[in-house]
C-alpha cells in the first residue's frame, strides 16, 4: 500500500532516478551492512529506498547474460515481489506514516520531530524520512534540530550538498525542484541569528549558484544571506559564496560588489574567526574602491604561495576584467586557505555554463577543452595550458554526437590528463592553485554533471533514443573518470553502453572511455559488459584498427594471446610501426595514458611473441625490457611493477646470456694457465731439445714403410729418414709434457673441464631430462632391477592388468637409456693417451713414437724460437681436439639420436604387441613416448652444440649472484624436483671476468650436485637453502638442504645458517668422499686453484636426519684475482 | 610446385623431407623447425602446399635458444594467420600423435581435425598420421602432393 501510494505519487522515470538518487546519497558502507541484514531478513527493504537499487545492481552483477533492461517497471515489478516478506515491517512503517501525517496537519513540529527520531531508530535514513524531513524543515521555518536531521544522512560537510544534488537529480519537475530549492535559499537566509541555518543557507546558496546558474536578478536572497553570514562572524563562508558567484556567472561581479560592501559595513569593527583582519580584506577594499586589483595583489603576496602569486600577478595584468576576477579569486583561494574545502568550488564556473548550454539542444555547444584551457591560461599557467592544449589537439572528435557529448569526454580526458600531470609536477614546493583546480575539478564538476548526465540519459532511454543516451551516458561516464566515488553507478552505465554496442552505435568513443576508466580505476569496468565489447570489436576486417584501445579491451576481456596480437599487429599497421619502441620514439617527452596503458597491457612479453617481428627470446625480452625502463620513467603510478618486472627480464636475459657463455666454455683449455705455470719447464724442455739437436747424429734405423702407414711404393719415393736420436727424443719429451698438461692437468686441462662441465652429472641429467619429463623412466633401485613407474602405473591405473604390463617395457627404456648415457659418458667423452687407453673414446691424444716423428720429420726445430716450439705443440694438440669434437658432434647426431629414437620405438613396440592393451588404452603414453622422440633429439642437437673449440669470450656482465642463479637454473633443467631458496646479502657484488664466472658456476654446480646426493631424497624433492654475504672483502655462502616441511624462506635460512654451526665436523668431507661421486676434490681444486686463492676455504658437514651442509668462503679480490689469471 | 614443411622434429623432418626430394623431384622444399619461422617462410614466399606439425616451438631451437614457450597448438595458430592473411594455401597437419593438449584443452586427432575443418575450411586439407615405424604416411603424403598439383 505504501508503496504504491509512494511510487505511484511520481512518473516512473522519476521514481527510479529517485531511487538512484538516494542510492547515492548514503554510504556504501551503510548500505552494504543494510544488504546483509536484509538478506537475514532483520530489516524491511523500505529501511532502505536504495536497497531496491543496489539489489537490482547486484542482480544484474550476478547474471551475465543480462543487461541492464532499461524498463524501470521490470524494476518495480521486481520492488514488489521483494517486498511480500516484510509486510509487518510495511504496516509498521505506514503506522508511523499515519502518526507524523496527523502531528503534521496539528502543527506540532516538535512531535513531528519526535516522531522522525523513531522512524529513524527503527528503519533508518529512508527516502521516505528524507522527504519528510525536507517538509518539516520547510515547515518548521528552518529549525536547527530538523537541518541536523539531513546531516546525520552522510558526514557534516556534505549532507546538504548532497541533499542538494538529488534535488537536482530529480529532472522530472526540474523547474519546480529549483524554485524550490532557490525558495528555500532565501527561507534558511531568514533563519535568524543561527549559524547552521545561515551556513547552510550559504551552501544551498552556493549549490544553486554554481550548478543552476542563477540570474543577477535572484540575488536578493544571497545578498540577505551575505549579511546574515557577516553578523555570524562567518566571514570566510562569505568569501566562499562570492566566490561561487564569480565562478557561476562572471557578470555577477558587478552585483556582488555592492554586496560585498553591504557585507563589509556589517563586519566593519570585527576580525573574522580565522583571525584575519578586516582591514586588509581584498573584497572589502575593492569593494570600497579605493585599492586596485595590484595593490591587493601586492597585499597578498605576503602571505601567498610565491608561485601562486607570480601567477596571479601575471593574470591580473593582462587586465581583461575576468581575467581579474578570476585571478583574485585564486588569490583569495590560495590565502584563505579554503582549496581545502572545495568541494563544491571549482574554478570551472564556465563549464556550468557550458553544460547548462549542452543540456539545451540547438545550442552551440563550446568545447569543454577549450574552456578548461582558457582557464589555465587565466590561471597563468602557461605550460600546463600548451601540455592541455596539445593534448587536446590529438583527441579524436565524433561526428555522431548529438549535444557535444564527445567534446565532455574531452574534457573528462583533459581532466584525466591534468590529474596525472599535476600528480607528476607537484613535486616539493606546493603549488596550491593547481592542487586546488585539480580538487575542484575532480568533485566540483564531476558530482553535478554525473547526475546530470545520468538524468538526461536515462530520460533519453525512456523516450527511445538510443543515440541520445548513448552519449549522455558517455558523457557521465568521461567525468566521472575524475572522480572515485562512482564505481557502481559507473558499472551500470558501462553496461547500457556495451547494451547500446549492440545496436551499432560508434564504439570509438566507448573504447577510449574504458581505457580511461581502467587507468582511473579498473572496477569501474565491468566484466560482462567488456566481454561483450570485446566481442564486438574482435576478429579480422573489423573497424577501430587504429584505436590502440582495442587489443585492450581485448586484454580486459581476458581474450586469447593470438586475438589480441591481431589486434595489436592492427594497431601497428595503422600506425605504420613495427615494434612498441617506434611507438615510444613517437611519445618520448610525453607519454598519453592511453599509450601508457597500451604499452603497460597489451604490449607484454606474452603478447610480443606473437609476433614474427622478433626472432628470439633475447630480442623479445630486450624489448618489453625497452618498454618497462621507459614505463618506469612515463608512469610514476606503478613504479614498483615495473621495477619487479625489469628485473625478472634482466635476470631472465643474464642468465640466458650466461648459460651461452657456459654452452661456449665446457670444451676448455686454459692454455695461458698452462704455459704460465710452465713456462720454465717448457723452456728447460726447449733448451734440451735445441742442446741436443747438436749432437744430432742419424744412427740410421730405419722404420719398414708398412709401419708408417706409407704403402710401399709410396715409400720408395719418401725416403723417410728416420732418426733415433737424442733431439728427437727431447722433442718427444716435450711435446708429450705439453700434451700431458693439455689433455690431463688437474687445474687447467681439457679432461678436467669435460669432467667438471659435462661428465660430472651434467650431460646424464641433460640427456635424462625428456625422458623424466614424461615420467618415463625410474632409477635403478638398490636391488638389480629399475623401480616401478608408479606415475604410469597411477595413470593407467584403470586399465587394469594392462597397468602392470608396462612396467616391463619401461624399465627396458631405463635401462636402455642409462646405458647410451653410461657409454657417452664413460668411454665417448674420454681422453686416451698412449698411457690410458679407453676403449671408444672420442678425444685421442694417442701420440706414439709414430705420430712423433711424423710431427718432428715436419719442422726444423734447430731453426725455430723457442716459442714457436711450444707453440707448434700446441698448434698440433688444438687441431687433434677439433678432429674429435667434429666427430663427437657428429656422432652424437646420427648414432647417439639414432639409438635413443630406437630405444623409445622398441619400448613402443613393446607395449603395443602386448594383446592386452589397444592403442587408445595406451595413447598417454604413447603420446609422452612420442613426445620425448622429438625432444631427445633436440636435446642431443643442443648437447652437441657444447662440442665446439672454445672461443674467446669478453667479459660478461656477470656477478657471483649472475653465477649463482646460471647455476640454479641448470641444476633445476636437469633436476625440475629440486627447489631453491637463496638469501644472499649483497653489499657491493663486483662483475667477474669471464673466467671466473664460470669457475663460480662450477662450484655451485658442485655444490648443488653434492646437496641433491647426500640428503634424504626420500620424497624425492629437496629443497636447498642458500644463504651468505657477499662484500668487496669476501664472499661467504653456505649451502643446506632442507627438510621439505620447512617451505618458508626464512626457515630455510635460519635452518642453513644453524646446519652450518653443526657442521664443522673435518670427517664430513671424508663421508662425502667415501660415498663417492661428488667431486669433492674438484670442489677444492676450484676453490683453491682457479680462485687463485691460497685462503680460499670450503667446508662440509652430513647431518642427521640425512642433510647437506657447505660453507664456500672466498677472500677479498675475486674479481681482481680473476683478471689477474 | 613450392611446398614447405614445418617441423621441429628433425627425425620426422629428414624422413618426410627425404621422401618428398626422392619422389618427387619437382617439388621445390622449403622447411622451417618453429612457429615463427614457418610464418616468416609463408609470409616471404608464396607456397602451393604446407605440411605442418601441430605442436612447435616459438622460436627455433638454437645455441641459446631454448625456443620460448612451447606451443600444443603451433598449427593451429599457424592456419589462424593464414586465415587473417587471407593466404590461401593447401594445408595438411603431419602429425604422430592421436591427442593433442593437456586437462581441459585436449583434444583427439579427430576432434582437432573436426574443428580445423570447420574454422580453416578454405587452407586445412586434413591430416596425415605419421610413424616412423610404418611407411603409411607416405601413399598419404603423396595423396597430398597431387591433390595440390591438381
Amino acid at each position: 500500500m505504501f508503496v504504491r501510494e509512494f511510487l505511484g505519487q511520481r512518473s516512473v522515470s522519476s521514481q527510479r532516478r529517485a531511487l538512484e538518487g538516494l542510492k547515492q546519497s548514503l554510504n556504501w558502507r551503510q548500505e552494504s551492512r543494510f544488504l546483509s541484514q536484509l538478506r537475514r531478513q532483520q530489516i524491511s527493504p523500505l529501511v532502505f529506498g536504495s536497497l531496491r537499487a543496489r539489489s537490482a545492481t547486484e542482480l544484474i552483477r550476478n547474471t551475465d547474460t543480462t543487461f541492464y533492461s532499461g524498463d524501470p517497471f521490470t524494476e518495480v515489478r521486481w520492488l514488489f515481489t521483494s517486498l511480500i516478506p516484510f509486510a509487518p515491517e510495511i504496516s509498521e512503517h505506514i503506522r508511523f506514516a499515519a502518526a507524523f501525517s496527523s502531528a503534521f496537519l496539528r502543527g506540532d513540529y516538535a512531535d513531528c520531530g519526535v516522531m522522525l527520531e523513531g522512524y529513524l531508530d527503527r528503519f533508518g535514513a529512508t527516502f521516505w524520512y528524507i522527504e519528510k524531513c525536507l517538509l518539516l524543515a520547510d515547515q518548521s521555518g528552518g529549525l536547527t534540530e530538523s537541518l541536523r536531521k539531513f546531516d546525520q544522512l552522510v558526514d557534516g560537510t556534505k549532507g546538504i550538498t548532497w541533499l542538494a544534488i538529488y534535488y537536482l537529480s530529480e529532472k522530472t519537475q526540474r523547474r519546480n525542484s529549483l524554485a524550490r530549492l532557490r525558495a528555500r535559499v532565501v527561507h534558511f537566509g531568514k533563519g535568524g541569528n543561527d549559524k547552521g541555518i545561515s551556513e547552510t543557507g550559504a551552501w544551498l546558496g552556493t549549490i544553486v549558484l554554481n550548478d543552476c546558474a542563477v540570474p543577477a536578478n535572484h540575488l536578493a536572497g544571497l545578498g540577505f544571506l551575505l549579511g546574515r553570514c557577516a553578523i555570524q562572524d562567518r566571514y570566510i563562508l562569505a568569501t566562499r559564496l562570492l566566490r561561487s558567484i564569480f565562478h557561476a556567472n562572471s557578470e555577477l561581479y558587478a552585483e556582488v560588489v555592492p554586496i560585498a560592501d553591504e557585507l563589509n559595513a556589517l563586519c566593519a569593527a570585527k576580525e573574522d574567526h580565522e583571525g584575519q583582519r578586516s582591514d586588509d580584506d581584498p573584497l572589502r577594499l575593492n569593494a570600497q574602491g579605493g585599492v586596485g586589483i595590484e595593490e591587493i595583489a601586492d597585499l597578498y603576496s605576503t602571505r601567498a604561495n610565491t608561485i601562486a602569486v607570480e601567477k596571479l600577478t601575471k593574470s591580473i595584468k593582462q587586465n581583461v576584467p575576468e581575467l581579474k576576477q578570476v585571478g583574485l579569486l585564486s588569490r583569495v583561494l590560495n590565502t584563505t586557505g579554503l582549496g581545502d574545502v572545495s568541494n563544491l568550488d571549482h574554478p570551472l564556473g564556465t563549464l556550468v555554463d557550458v553544460v547548462r548550454r549542452w543540456e539545451t539542444p540547438g545550442q552551440e555547444v563550446p568545447d569543454l577543452g577549450s574552456v578548461m584551457d582558457r582557464i589555465l591560461v587565466i590561471a597563468g599557467d602557461s605550460k600546463l595550458a600548451n601540455g592541455i592544449r596539445s593534448f587536446q589537439g590529438r583527441i579524436v572528435r565524433g561526428d555522431n554526437v548529438e549535444h557535444g557529448t564527445v567534446e565532455l569526454t574531452s574534457g573528462g580526458q583533459i581532466a584525466r590528463d591534468f590529474e596525472a600531470y599535476a600528480i607528476a609536477t607537484a613535486s616539493g614546493e606546493a603549488n596550491a592553485l593547481r592542487v586546488d583546480f585539480r580538487q575542484s575539478q575532480l568533485i566540483g564538476f564531476a558530482n553535478w554533471t554525473f547526475y546530470q548526465s545520468i538524468a538526461l540519459a536515462d530520460e533519453a532511454l525512456a523516450e527511445s533514443d538510443i543515440l541520445k543516451a548513448h552519449n549522455y551516458y558517455l558523457g557521465a561516464l568521461a567525468v566521472s573518470i575524475s572522480s572515485p566515488q562512482f564505481v557502481s553507478p559507473v558499472r551500470r552505465c558501462f553496461r547500457v553502453l556495451a547494451l547500446y554496442a549492440s545496436q551499432d552505435c560508434d564504439l570509438g568513443p566507448v573504447l577510449k572511455v574504458c581505457a580511461s576508466l581502467h587507468s582511473v580505476e579498473p572496477r569501474y569496468l565491468d566484466p560482462t559488459a567488456i566481454r561483450f565489447l570485446a566481442s564486438k570489436v574482435e576478429g579480422p576486417r573489423v573497424a577501430y584498427n587504429d584505436f590502440c584501445e582495442r587489443p585492450l579491451i581485448l586484454v580486459l576481456a581476458g581474450a586469447s594471446t593470438q586475438s589480441i596480437h591481431f589486434a595489436c599487429a592492427d594497431y601497428f599497421a595503422s600506425q605504420r610501426i613495427e615494434r612498441p619502441r617506434d611507438l615510444i620514439a613517437r611519445y618520448s617527452e610525453h607519454l598519453p595514458p592511453n599509450i601508457c596503458l597500451f604499452l603497460r597491457l597489451v604490449c607484454t612479453r606474452d603478447v610480443l611473441a606473437e609476433s614474427v617481428v622478433f626472432d628470439s627470446t633475447d630480442e623479445l625480452e630486450t624489448e618489453r625490457l625497452a618498454i618497462c625502463r621507459y614505463l618506469r620513467e612515463h608512469d610514476k603510478c606503478h613504479t614498483s611493477g615495473y621495477d619487479e618486472e625489469i628485473k625478472s627480464l634482466t635476470d631472465s636475459i643474464a642468465i640466458r646470456r650466461g648459460l651461452q657463455q657456459i654452452a661456449k666454455s665446457r670444451i676448455y683449455v686454459d692454455e695461458s694457465g698452462i704455459r704460465k705455470t710452465n713456462a720454465t719447464r717448457y723452456r728447460d724442455l726447449v733448451t734440451r731439445l735445441k742442446d741436443s739437436l747438436l749432437f744430432d747424429k742419424v744412427l740410421g734405423i730405419k722404420i719398414p714403410s708398412s709401419e708408417l702407414g706409407i704403402s710401399a711404393e709410396d715409400g720408395k719415393k719418401a725416403k723417410l729418414v728416420v732418426v733415433q736420436n737424442p733431439g728427437f727424443d727431447a722433442f718427444a719429451v716435450l711435446f708429450r709434457s705439453i700434451r700431458d698438461d693439455f689433455v690431463l692437468s688437474n687445474e687447467f686441462g681439457l679432461d678436467s673441464y669435460l669432467s667438471v662441465r659435462i661428465r660430472h652429472g651434467v650431460l646424464l641429467g641433460q640427456l635424462r631430462r625428456p625422458f623424466e619429463k614424461q615420467q618415463l623412466i625410474t632409477k635403478r633401485s638398490a636391488a638389480d632391477g629399475y623401480l616401478k613407474n608408479e606415475v604410469w602405473r597411477t595413470r593407467l591405473g584403470e586399465l587394469g592388468p594392462a597397468a602392470s604390463l608396462i612396467q616391463g617395457p619401461l624399465a627396458q627404456l631405463s635401462e636402455m637409456v642409462d646405458r647410451i648415457i653410461g657409454e657417452l659418458n664413460g668411454s665417448w667423452l674420454r681422453v686416451c693417451t698412449e698411457n690410458s687407453v679407453v676403449d671408444g673414446a672420442y678425444f685421442n691424444f694417442n701420440y706414439d713414437r709414430i705420430s712423433l716423428l711424423s710431427l718432428f720429420s715436419g719442422i726444423d726445430p734447430a731453426a725455430m724460437a723457442d716459442d714457436l716450439l711450444v707453440d707448434f705443440c700446441f698448434k698440433e694438440l688444438w687441431q687433434r681436439t677439433e678432429q674429435s669434437l667434429e666427430l663427437i658432434r657428429c656422432d652424437l647426431r646420427e648414432v647417439a639420436v639414432r639409438r635413443f629414437l630406437d630405444a623409445l620405438e622398441t619400448t613402443e613396440h613393446a607395449l603395443l604387441s602386448d594383446s592386452t592393451s589397444t592403442v587408445g588404452e595406451l595413447s598417454e603414453l604413447l603420446f609422452a613416448l612420442r613426445t620425448c622422440k622429438t625432444e631427445i633429439q633436440n636435446e642431443v642437437a643442443y648437447i652437441s652444440s657444447w662440442f665446439r673449440p672454445p672461443t674467446q669470450l669478453e667479459d660478461g656482465n656477470f656477478d657471483v649472484l649472475n653465477s649463482l642463479q646460471i647455476a640454479r637454473r641448470i641444476i633445476q633443467d636437469l633436476n625440475p624436483k629440486l627447489e631453491f631458496a637463496i638469501t644472499v646479502d649483497v653489499m657491493s657484488v663486483a662483475l667477474l671476468p669471464n673466467k671466473t664466472f664460470t669457475t663460480f658456476v662450477d662450484i655451485f654446480l658442485l655444490l648443488f650436485d653434492n646437496a641433491a646426493k647426500h640428503s634424504d631424497l626420500a620424497d624425492g624433492s629437496l629443497r636447498i637453502a642458500v644463504s651468505g654475504h657477499c662484500t668487496t672483502e669476501s664472499l661467504t655462502l653456505e649451502f643446506c638442504s632442507v627438510p621439505q616441511a620447512q617451505r618458508n624462506l626464512e626457515q630455510d635460512v635460519r635452518a642453513a645458517q644453524a646446519n652450518w654451526e653443526l657442521a664443522r665436523s673435518r670427517s664430513a668431507s671424508e663421508t662425502i668422499r667415501k660415498e663417492g661421486g661428488s667431486g669433492i676434490h674438484k670442489l677444492f681444486n676450484l676453490v683453491r686453484n682457479k680462485l687463485n686463492s691460497s685462503r680460499g676455504d670450503i667446508g662440509f658437514r652430513i647431518g642427521e636426519p640425512r642433510s647437506f651442509a657447505a660453507r664456500l668462503y672466498v677472500p677479498s679480490g675475486i674479481s681482481n684475482e680473476g683478471v689477474n689469471n | 610446385m613450392k611446398a614447405l614443411i614445418i617441423e621441429d622434429d628433425r627425425n620426422k623432418l629428414q624422413a618426410v623431407g627425404g621422401y618428398i626430394r626422392e619422389y618427387f623431384d619437382w617439388v621445390e622444399l622449403d622447411e622451417a623447425y618453429s612457429h615463427h619461422s614457418g610464418l616468416k617462410q609463408l609470409g616471404l614466399k608464396e607456397f602451393d602446399l604446407v605440411f605442418l606439425d601441430m605442436s612447435l616451438p616459438t622460436y627455433d631451437i638454437s645455441e641459446g635458444e631454448t625456443g620460448f614457450r612451447f606451443r600444443q597448438f603451433a598449427g593451429r595458430e599457424i592456419l589462424a594467420h593464414l586465415a587473417r592473411r587471407e593466404q590461401k594455401v593447401s594445408v595438411w597437419v603431419v602429425t604422430q600423435f592421436p591427442v593433442f593438449g593437456e586437462g581441459s584443452g585436449r583434444r583427439s586427432l579427430a576432434e582437432l581435425d573436426a574443428e580445423l575443418r570447420r574454422d580453416f575450411d578454405s587452407n586445412y586439407r586434413g591430416h596425415v598420421s605419421y610413424s616412423a615405424s610404418s611407411e603409411a604416411w607416405k601413399s598419404e603424403i603423396a595423396r597430398a602432393i597431387q591433390m595440390a598439383r591438381r
